[in-house]
């Protein structure tokens, strides 16, 4: 038995695609009043990472606790030699009381040709009249498939894995286009969430909120590889203050509403994804900086003393991040705009 | 319990029988539902003894079953089976068939009364009812009841229509006849009735006031699978909007009936297929729309476009889509469109009612910054039959975010056994006497002059037809007939 085998073993019971529905109904009848299935969310993970699918039925199984969901699991691999089609079922149940409460999990291997049914197979498994959340684990093809996009309601994705974002960028805006409503979902945004609700804060204070039109020079440590998290952090202040990248200087700052320039640097360091994240203007500093699971934001203004505050850091997990959005509802309405605010630097 | 009686049927070697008429028999049987008298003689023309046509049906039956067999049981069963060789048109059949129906009157006590069921290609319905008549088997030899089933297709049009069911009608009164239409019998089906007038809250709501629209769709995965012949002459609107998807469209849309009989029941049916606003011309154009599937994939296979498909004419013109936008004129339902859709190779098997209603009010949640999805009651035909409530909540936390859930309830479930099948409830109707879940002349005929009309603009029209590709929910041209009332085709 190949590793690819033993990984497909792990998630749950092999089934004919044309019965699927049919095997779910019978594992339910089967399993009595002493479970009962739960969904408020079709949630669809799809990855062409052979690796993927063992640990996404794990996120699954790990989620589906606090979030019930209908799971459609993909593996596909376009590039495959031989075109067939797989399937397995599986539920994932947590007691409730006497009861248990459980998620199905239904997942596809499409290897060759078959991999072009993704919008069919998405399209038959769905459990009507629920959300449609569509993980797209790894890069976005293009042309964006219409069809399949134009179902989603919630379009995820995780900028933070993304070696060239910005072609990605341009690929999510298309499936944006194409899909009507769709909102999107970028977990590297829900990452630096609780960063940006610090920062925020710094700024709460009468004596700081004025600075905050005189900045002149941002700095943020990020973790190696975590580059487009620091720059979705920069892009949201950016946007919010009405900040422009200058494209045609060779690099490093924004041009303030005023025409004042405001120089900023990103730097690696070890950590966490946001490590530290400092605001100065003139002499004043703002800071927010990751202490263990929390963040210590520290305002420095002439004629004000140091008030340390602390505020939670969240957790970075995929598990969390992926609770988190799921929990969510409605658009994130100031993502777009940050990320427009820092296209030409991706 | 029904009375017992002997059921013969015409066209005992065919798929019918074999995976839908002696499986549910079986069934029944197997219940207690059925009398130990009662005696299946199937008749047709191929060779074979009692012995060997029993084994066959066993084969059938315990691949089609939807319990599995026991074989003790099956064993008892199976000696109610007989096998009368004879062709459609051999008088002296018929009148042999009526010896050995007596002789089953006295050897199995099925006291004279007949039910006879025509199972055939329908070409065949005429010689049969012609030599039922001839050989006197249309009536009792004694005080029971001699009875028909009339299996679809009722006719291709409104003129055929009318000349099968007076052809029927000079074998047997129309209180004798059965035109059976399966969706009827499906749990679900009759559901609906109990759904709408055994539960004050619902009737109060089912009405223009509260209702935007309603959504009729049958979809399946499959293409023609063998019956190419039939269905390119046919095409999805004969086959199935005529009556299956017209007949949940009545049962959704009808008055309260007076009483539970089945005149009751099919009086008010018959008003709601008069008070369909006929589409004609260029009604046609706007509110109907046909699609034939292309190459596709359905479950991850490759599938061939209809065109492709053996036995099909490769230029044919058969619609195996079909999208109406239909208005029922009356008190009830003015301005409410009833949207009904069918197709072949679409993603998935589901045949459903979804009644759409109204948005709240634009203000508090459902306002410009965050609008709120509409309540939605779906009513599952199959498979999984139940009902369920799309509605609005308030996610946990401290913002106000509404997302819309679903209260379920699955018969399979709850009930903690498999539902009947159709044909079960309807053989035993039809034993019983009780016509509430079949067809009568007159609902026929009104549903053949509804869609005669949009079958002629379709014959008529040259344009080319749309093409859909296998595996998707259908053509572009559907979408349009929603967006025009602001909605869109529910994600199933």
């Amino acid at each position: 038995m190949s590793a690819g085998e033993q990984v497909i073993e792990g998630v749950g019971l092999p089934v004919e695609i044309g019965r699927i529905d049919r095997e779910l109904g019978r594992l339910w009848e089967d399993a009595g009043e002493s479970r009962t299935r739960a969904s408020l969310v079709n949630l669809v993970l799809y990855s062409e990472d052979p690796e993927a699918l063992d640990e996404n039925t794990r996120l699954v199984a790990e989620i589906a606790g606090r979030h019930a969901c209908r799971a459609i699991v993909i593996l596909a691999q376009p590039d495959a030699v031989e075109s067939r089609a797989r399937a397995w079922i599986n539920a994932h149940c947590y007691a409730a009381g006497k009861r248990q409460i459980c998620s199905e999990q239904i997942t596809f291997h499409l290897e060759g040709e078959s991999a072009a049914a993704l919008p069919s197979i998405v399209f038959s498994h769905l459990d009507s009249d629920l959300p449609l959340c569509f993980w797209w684990q790894g890069l976005f093809h293009r042309p964006a498939d219409a069809r399949l996009w134009s179902w989603v309601d919630r379009a995820l994705y995780d900028s933070g894995v993304w070696e060239e974002p910005a072609g990605q960028f341009e690929a999510v805006w298309e499936l944006a286009a194409s899909g009507d409503g769709v909102a999107l979902c970028d977990l590297n945004w829900a990452r630096v969430l609780a960063t940006r609700f610090a920062v925020a804060s710094l700024f709460d204070h009468s004596a700081a909120l004025g600075a905050l039109r005189r900045l002149d020079r941002v700095e943020i440590a990020h973790a190696p590889g975590c580059r487009t998290a620091a720059l979705l952090l920069l892009g949201w202040v950016a946007s919010r203050l009405g900040w422009k990248v200058q494209p045609m200087i060779s690099s490093g700052f924004f041009l303030a509403d005023a025409g004042a320039h405001v120089a900023f640097e990103l730097t690696e360091a070890e950590g966490a994804t946001v490590s530290r994240c400092s605001f100065f203007a003139g002499p004043g500093e703002f800071r927010v900086e990751r202490c263990d699971a929390h963040f210590e934001a520290t305002v420095r203004v002439a004629g004000s003393d140091e008030h340390p505050r602390l505020f939670g850091a969240g957790r970075e997990t995929l598990p969390e991040l992926l609770v988190s959005e799921l929990s969510r509802g409605g658009r994130h309405g100031n993502y777009r705009r940050a990320v427009e605010a820092i296209l030409p630097l991706l | 319990m029904p009375e017992p009686c002997a059921l013969v049927i015409f066209g005992a070697t065919g798929d019918l029988t074999h995976r839908k008429l002696v499986p549910a028999l079986y069934n029944l049987a197997a219940e207690g539902a059925l009398p130990q008298a009662v005696s299946v003689v199937g008749f047709a023309r191929r060779d074979k003894t009692d012995a060997v046509f029993r084994t066959e049906l066993e084969e059938a039956a315990r691949k089609h079953s939807r319990q599995a067999l026991d074989d003790p049981l099956w064993s008892g069963f199976s000696d109610s089976i007989f096998y009368h060789r004879s062709a459609f048109d051999d008088t002296e059949g018929y009148r042999s068939l009526a010896r050995r129906l007596d002789e089953l009157d006295a050897s199995r006590g099925t006291r004279g009364n007949r039910l006879f069921y025509l199972a055939s290609a329908p070409d065949q319905f005429e010689t049969i009812l012609h030599n039922l008549s001839a050989s006197g088997l249309n009536h009792s030899p004694e005080s029971g009841w001699a009875r028909v089933i009339v299996e679809k297709p009722f006719g291709t049009d409104l003129p055929s229509a009318r000349a099968l069911n007076a052809l029927v009608e000079g074998a047997f009164p129309e209180s004798q006849t059965y035109r059976i239409d399966h969706y009827l019998g499906k749990e679900t089906a009759q559901n609906i009735m109990v759904l709408r007038f055994a539960n004050a809250i619902f009737e109060h709501l089912w009405n223009s006031r509260y209702i935007a629209h309603v959504q009729i769709t049958a979809s399946e995965p499959l293409g023609v699978e063998g019956r190419a012949g039939y269905y390119d002459k046919s095409g999805a609107l004969r086959d199935m909007v005529q009556n299956h998807l017209l007949q949940l469209l009545c049962l959704t849309a009808m008055e309260p009936p007076a009483g539970l009989d089945a005149d009751s029941v099919r009086d008010e049916k018959v008003k709601v297929l008069r008070s369909l606003r006929p589409l004609r011309g260029e009604d046609v154009t706007r509110h109907a729309v046909r699609a034939q599937y292309g190459a596709g994939s359905i479950n991850g296979k490759r599938v061939a476009a209809y065109r492709d498909e053996e036995n099909v004419n490769p230029e044919s013109t058969a619609e195996t889509y079909a999208a109406l936008q239909i208005n029922v004129d009356n008190w009830r339902w003015a301005g409410v469109p009833f949207f009904l859709r069918v197709g072949k190779r679409l993603p998935k098997a589901a045949t459903e009612i979804a009644i759409h209603f109204k948005g709240a009010p634009p203000v508090l949640f459902n306002s410009a910054s965050q609008t709120v999805d509409d309540n939605v009651l779906v009513i599952r035909i199959q498979p999984d039959e139940g009902v369920s409530l799309r509605m609005s909540a308030k996610l946990p936390g401290a913002a106000v975010r509404v997302e819309p859930v679903k209260m379920d309830f699955h018969y399979g479930t709850s009930f903690g056994k498999a539902t009947p099948e159709a044909y079960e409830r309807l053989l035993l109707d039809a034993m019983s006497g009780d016509a509430t879940l079949f067809a009568r002349r007159d609902e026929v005929e009104e549903a053949w002059r509804f869609i005669d009309p949009i079958r002629r603009a379709w014959d008529e029209d040259d344009a080319p037809l749309a093409i859909y590709s296998a595996g998707s929910w259908g053509p572009t041209e559907a979408d349009d007939l929603l967006k025009r009332h602001g909605a869109v085709w529910r994600r199933l």
